[in-house]
């Protein structure tokens, strides 16, 4: 194969388009381990991810899959070990100590699971939303103003003057999401909102995130185990063993009698590298083990385990 | 700071107001107890410098001028005038430092020694040996009470002035003179009596006649003015042994009638002018030292001066010096002890403030972790915490610093305000500093670990050289002897700190390593309490570095402290052995074998050795005191003295005279030759010691059998000292021991002065800079162990909330309460057992470690060091005392926890 130096040039000066470059939130390739005593722990082994601006993702995996590492590095509370991680055009690896301020005060917001970790007991609800600007040094009159209105948007305009303590967990949850948007970030993360929370509650928890997502123009990423709020998000991201393995997107179709009916597929994760995760009941249903055959078709590829009979079209891997 | 801020801090400081209470106790307990320290010390070093100026007496601390010569007799001037504008002179011209603490002045002109030999009025005097002088002074008849007879005139009678141009005919001129009635009987004077007085030779023109007026008694015989003028109540007795018996004593004339004494109207040759500037010991205080120190450098002069006579020269002198000198190095023997001490507590305190700090952070950790996850910069969080800090420690340090100023009162010193301002300023930075490092480990709280890499570990291994180095430094540096004129030695009052610290780091480093292989055998064992409670043990559930280092250096502290107590309440002991040299020291011109025979059966008394004490032995032109008693009898009273010299069994020597001699006499031992009075003796050396009770000891003695020594030089040797041994159970309480000196001073006649032992003692222990550093010591032990309790409950209150999870969960699976107890004993006990080991070891090593740095023999009194004492019994109670607290602690703990709701402890979880 012989090129011509003119298109050697073209290839070599054209514009090739960064992995998830419009993307809001990006993870490519994350890798985090921690390491103690003798012990490694990789508890993100090579994650991708890709959020779109005002996109609202859920994220769920089994408990020790990684979700609460990777909100926990896109929070810039941790740092990646390997990998890049940008949220908002910040690139989370390369970030000093003030750049980090900055970025918590002014990019994301957080909620975490226990309303212990996102509310002061001691503060009220107004105080409590107003804890961020007070340390990003709003004007007083700003304040006020921030406080006021997030809180009626969120409906717990009632709970001003009340402590963690005199609400319930769903208003606690509803001024957590409150607090995280009190700077106005680009990026709402939550993890497990609605952990802690009856069905109906979580309900109204889930609605307060909608009505972030939607009225102040956040992206949001919500890790949750609750199959309810996983469902109602336009796009879930699966995550095992450290990496995103499958993802469901949903889409509302009306047809011409004006049903309106809702499908949800769901995709395997196909990383820049090529892989893919197979779906762990697939691989148990057909006994796959350490091997499995591949073969090549005009418009997809085949998978067969290792032993069966051998693929009678198209090229062949195994 | 923004409103909104100052708000925040607000809530924030309510919600925790408890732990921030701890804190601000601690800073303000500490601020009281360092500021009490400086403000007890004035106290003690005042009352200890007034007392040392009591115990010099009025020869040691009066300011002196003293000159031959008089001031002649002129008939336009009145010469007491003039003695007086001297005095006035001499004071006018005292630096005022000095001047200002003079209460009093006096004058007096004393003739030289006069011999009575001759009765003009024809009765010849039996007794030659009494020898006396004539005494004018300014201000004698206001201190005494005239029993017989009537005050001396000051007229000069017309007889002894004479015509201008006839000499006075000394037979005819009578001079009025008054005795005390004490020295008048042992003189054989009486009223009326003319005693006839003669000068010596070669000056010997005629006798001046004196004729007793009247036998005074003093109002005070314990007033200082008798101290001055101590031969005027009672003669000098002394034995010779061509005259027998002598006396010296002191006859007083009127005031006016000083020309006497001068001997411008008879023939008297020498006499001598004194001014004396008395000073009073209550007015001086500890700070004046240097500056009188100075002013006693330039002490004035003042010259006296007429036409026709010699000019004399007031030269003012005194002993106070020397007497501050003594003064000024026991201070600074304490000061240097004192500072190790508070240096150490003052590390400690620090420390446990940095627990009380991190009980704050621990409680905060939650918000703070909230704040930086809300975007809270370092800078605005560490500005936050330092505030609040500030907010919290100044009003208690301030507090703590006012209540000293109120309850203890004296005068502060720089300490009062520096160590306030220190207490402040390490909680502005330790609670940021704590925050901060609290702040960190966002994620994975279940693989935390603690900081073990080879940072730490260089870090370590330097504390550890320097900790070394230093020790060895100030070893072979030994004594400081600039202490007095800089202050504090660094090296010396941070050697503690940094072994304590050194020791820390070793324990914590070498403590798991017995800890796991216990654990492993406990776990082979499936008892699961002793295997849970071990492996917590073995994590950081006891709160890392400063409880261990708190209770290492509190322990260390409280038992060093109590070593040097003991040390110096033997040393005190043992110098009262030294100076003394029995239980009762008695002299008098001489005691015949049957008096200390009559006094051996006096009741309380064990034993009585008579001696005779020769200070003009002579060893290669060296002078030796040489000590002649009864050798079994000084053994028997010598068996109770910790510092007693080795007697041999028997001193027997064929020929030569056999001796226990100085070691600095004959250091090989071997027989020694020396001479006392022309006499040769030749000493057979049965055994040599450093010392001998009773005899300073930087002189060279020797100690002899008695009647081999009058065998030897053919003398009497009277023995004019009586050693008294007493019975074990002897009462020593001062009224004990005056009856029993009055038995003995029955027994024995003549006896002039009585020395008691216990009485020497008392005196040392009881003296204003003794009682009152044995007294902050006693503070420190306290102290030091306090501090140490706290660090035990501040350990278990910061790890607190992690403990009751688990106890909580322990017993959700049916831990009962006596297994809760077990288990925190056993998490807590391997930490506490290696400090209060490592504590106890390194409290008994550290006196013996800074040994040759510090110098306790101006505290004691004694002129040989005393080896270090370990009071066994205060640090078996102090051992005793800490277990306690520690099960005490752990008792609460569990009782504690077993009041909680399992549900709601659990619920919070661990971030909570």
């Amino acid at each position: 194969m012989t090129h011509s130096l003119e298109a050697l040039e073209r290839q070599a000066t054209a514009h090739t388009p960064v992995f998830g470059h419009e993307a809001h939130v990006v993870c490519d390739n994350l890798v985090r381990i921690f390491k103690t005593e003798g012990v490694e722990v990789v508890a993100l082994q090579g994650l991708d991810l890709l959020v779109d601006e005002g996109e609202m993702v859920a994220v769920v995996g089994a408990s020790g899959s990684g979700k609460s590492t990777l909100l926990t590095i896109l929070s810039g509370l941790d740092v990646p070990t390997a990998g890049l991680a940008r949220v908002a055009g910040q690139d989370l690896l390369a970030m000093s100590g003030r750049d980090r301020v900055r970025y918590q005060r002014e990019v994301v917001g957080f909620v975490w699971q226990q309303t212990a970790r996102n509310l002061l007991a001691y503060l009220t609800a107004a105080e409590n939303v107003a804890l961020p600007l007070v340390v990003a040094g709003a004007p007083r009159r700003r304040r006020a103003e921030r406080v006021g209105e997030l809180l009626e948007l969120l409906g717990v305009g009632y709970c001003r003057d009340r402590r963690p303590s005199q609400m319930s967990g769903g208003e606690q949850q509803r001024v957590s999401i409150a607090v995280a948007s009190a700077n106005a970030p680009e990026v709402l993360l939550a993890d497990e909102p609605t952990g802690e929370l009856d069905t109906a509650t979580a309900g109204e928890v889930f609605d307060a995130l909608k009505t972030a997502n939607r009225e102040l123009g956040m992206t949001i990423l919500v890790v949750t185990h609750d199959p309810l709020v996983a469902g109602q998000v336009d796009r879930t991201v699966g995550i095992r063993d450290g990496r995103t393995s499958v993802e469901v997107l949903r889409r509302t179709e009306v047809d011409e009698h004006g049903q309106t009916t809702h499908h949800a597929d769901e995709y395997a994760v196909l990383d820049r590298a090529g892989r893919l995760q197979l779906p762990r009941e697939f691989v148990t249903e057909l006994e796959m083990d350490r091997r499995v055959r591949l073969a090549l078709e005009s418009d997809h590829i085949g998978v067969w385990p290792d032993g069966s009979a051998r693929p009678t079209r198209g090229r062949h891997r195994g | 700071m923004s409103t909104g801020a100052r708000r925040l801090l607000a809530r924030q400081g309510r919600a925790h107001a408890g732990a921030l209470a701890v804190v601000a106790a601690v800073v303000l307990v500490t601020s009281f107890l360092a500021c009490s320290v400086p403000r007890v010390l004035s106290h003690v070093y005042d009352q200890g410098l007034r007392d040392t100026l009591v115990a010099a007496g009025p020869t040691g601390r009066d300011l002196t001028a003293t000159a031959s010569g008089y001031l002649p007799l002129s008939e336009d001037d009145d010469p007491l005038a003039a003695y007086d504008r001297a005095t006035q002179a001499l004071l006018a011209d005292t630096d005022p430092s000095l001047a200002d603490r003079v209460s009093g002045t006096t004058y007096s002109v004393t003739s030289e020694l006069l011999t009575a030999t001759v009765d003009l009025g024809g009765q010849a005097r039996q007794d030659p040996a009494t020898r006396l002088s004539l005494r004018a002074a300014d201000d004698w008849q206001d201190h005494v009470d005239i029993v017989e007879g009537a005050r001396p005139s000051g007229e000069i009678p017309p007889e002894c002035v004479g015509p201008p141009d006839a000499p006075v005919d000394p037979r005819a001129c009578v001079i009025e003179v008054a005795l005390s009635a004490d020295a008048a009987p042992e003189m054989q004077i009486a009223v009326g009596d003319i005693v006839p007085l003669e000068q010596g030779l070669p000056f010997g023109g005629g006798p001046v006649l004196t004729r007793v007026v009247a036998l005074f008694e003093p109002v005070d015989a314990e007033a200082d003015y008798w101290s001055r003028a101590g031969r005027a109540l009672f003669p000098y007795q002394f034995i010779s042994d061509d005259t027998g018996l002598n006396n010296e004593g002191i006859a007083f004339v009127a005031p006016r009638a000083y020309p006497f004494v001068q001997g411008q109207v008879i023939g008297i040759s020498s006499s001598q002018v004194m001014i004396q500037l008395f000073t009073e010991p209550a007015t001086f205080s500890s700070d004046d030292v240097h500056p009188v120190q100075r002013a006693l450098d330039r002490l004035p002069a003042s010259r006296l001066a007429s036409a026709d006579a010699p000019v004399i020269t007031l030269q003012l002198r005194s002993q106070l010096d020397s007497v501050l000198e003594d003064y000024v190095a026991q201070r600074a023997t304490a000061d240097a002890v004192m500072s190790v001490a508070l240096a150490g507590l003052l590390a400690v305190a620090l420390a446990v403030l940095a627990m009380a700090a991190r009980l704050v952070t621990e409680r905060r950790r939650v918000t703070v972790r909230l704040a930086v996850a809300r975007g809270a910069s370092a800078r605005q969080l560490a500005g936050w915490q330092a505030i609040e800090g500030l907010a919290v420690a100044a009003p208690a340090a301030v507090a703590g610093s006012v209540l000293t100023a109120v309850v203890v009162g004296g005068r502060g010193g720089r300490a009062t305000v520096a160590v306030p301002l220190l207490l402040v300023l390490a909680t502005a930075v330790l609670v940021p500093a704590l925050g901060r490092a609290g702040s960190r480990g966002a994620g994975r709280r279940d693989l935390w670990r603690r900081w073990a890499g080879p940072g730490r570990l260089v870090l370590e291994l330097s504390v550890v050289g320097v900790a070394v180095a230093a020790v060895l430094t100030l070893r072979r540096r030994g004594l400081t002897t600039s202490a007095v004129e800089l202050g504090t030695d660094p090296l010396l009052v941070s050697v503690p700190v940094l072994l304590a610290v050194s020791v820390g780091i070793v324990v914590l480093r070498v403590f798991p390593i017995p800890l796991r292989s216990v654990g492993s055998l406990v776990a082979r064992r499936g008892d699961a309490v002793p295997f849970l409670g071990l492996a917590r043990s073995g994590r950081d559930v006891a709160g890392g570095t400063a409880p261990v280092i708190v209770l290492l250096l509190g322990l260390t502290m409280a038992v060093f402290t109590s070593v040097i107590s003991a040390t110096l309440a033997r040393g005190g002991v043992e110098a009262s052995w030294q100076s003394v040299g029995a239980d009762l020291r008695l002299a008098s011109a001489g005691y015949p074998d049957e008096a200390i025979e009559a006094a051996r059966e006096v009741d309380g008394v064990a034993a009585v050795a008579p001696a005779a004490i020769s200070y003009d032995g002579e060893f290669e032109r060296r002078d030796v005191t040489v000590v002649a008693t009864d050798i079994g009898a000084y053994r028997d009273v010598q068996r109770a003295n910790p510092v007693g010299p080795p007697l041999p069994a028997s001193l027997d020597g064929a020929d030569a005279l056999p001796a226990v001699v100085s070691s600095s006499l004959a250091p090989d031992g071997g027989p020694l030759t020396i001479t006392l009075r022309d006499t040769e003796l030749v000493l057979d050396v049965a055994a040599t010691a450093p010392t001998l009770p009773g005899i300073p000891a930087d002189a060279d003695w020797v100690l002899v059998p008695l009647d081999r020594l009058r065998e030897a030089t053919g003398f009497g040797h009277d023995a004019e000292t009586a050693y008294v041994a007493l019975d074990p159970g002897t009462p020593t309480d001062p009224a004990s021991l005056d009856r029993l000196t009055e038995d003995l001073t029955a027994a024995l006649p003549g006896t002039a002065a009585v020395t008691t032992r216990a009485a020497e003692a008392r005196e040392v222990a009881d003296s204003g800079l003794v009682t009152g550093v044995r007294g902050l010591f006693a503070a420190g032990v306290v102290t030091g162990a306090a501090y140490a309790t706290l660090a035990v409950v501040l350990t278990l209150v910061v790890t607190a909330r992690q403990r009751d999870v688990v106890l909580s969960q322990l017993r959700t699976l049916g831990l009962s309460g006596r297994q809760a107890r077990a288990l925190v004993a056993l998490e807590i006990l391997p930490l506490t057992g290696a400090a209060l080991v490592s504590g106890l070891l390194l409290g008994l090593a550290t006196p013996w470690l800074l040994a040759p740095a510090i110098d306790l023999r101006p505290f004691t009194g004694s002129e040989v060091a005393t080896p270090l004492t370990v009071d066994a019994l205060s640090v078996t109670a102090l051992a005793a005392g800490f277990a306690v607290v520690v099960g005490v602690a752990v008792l609460l703990v569990t009782a504690a926890n077993r009041r909680r709701v399992l549900g709601s402890v659990l619920r919070v979880g661990e971030d909570a």
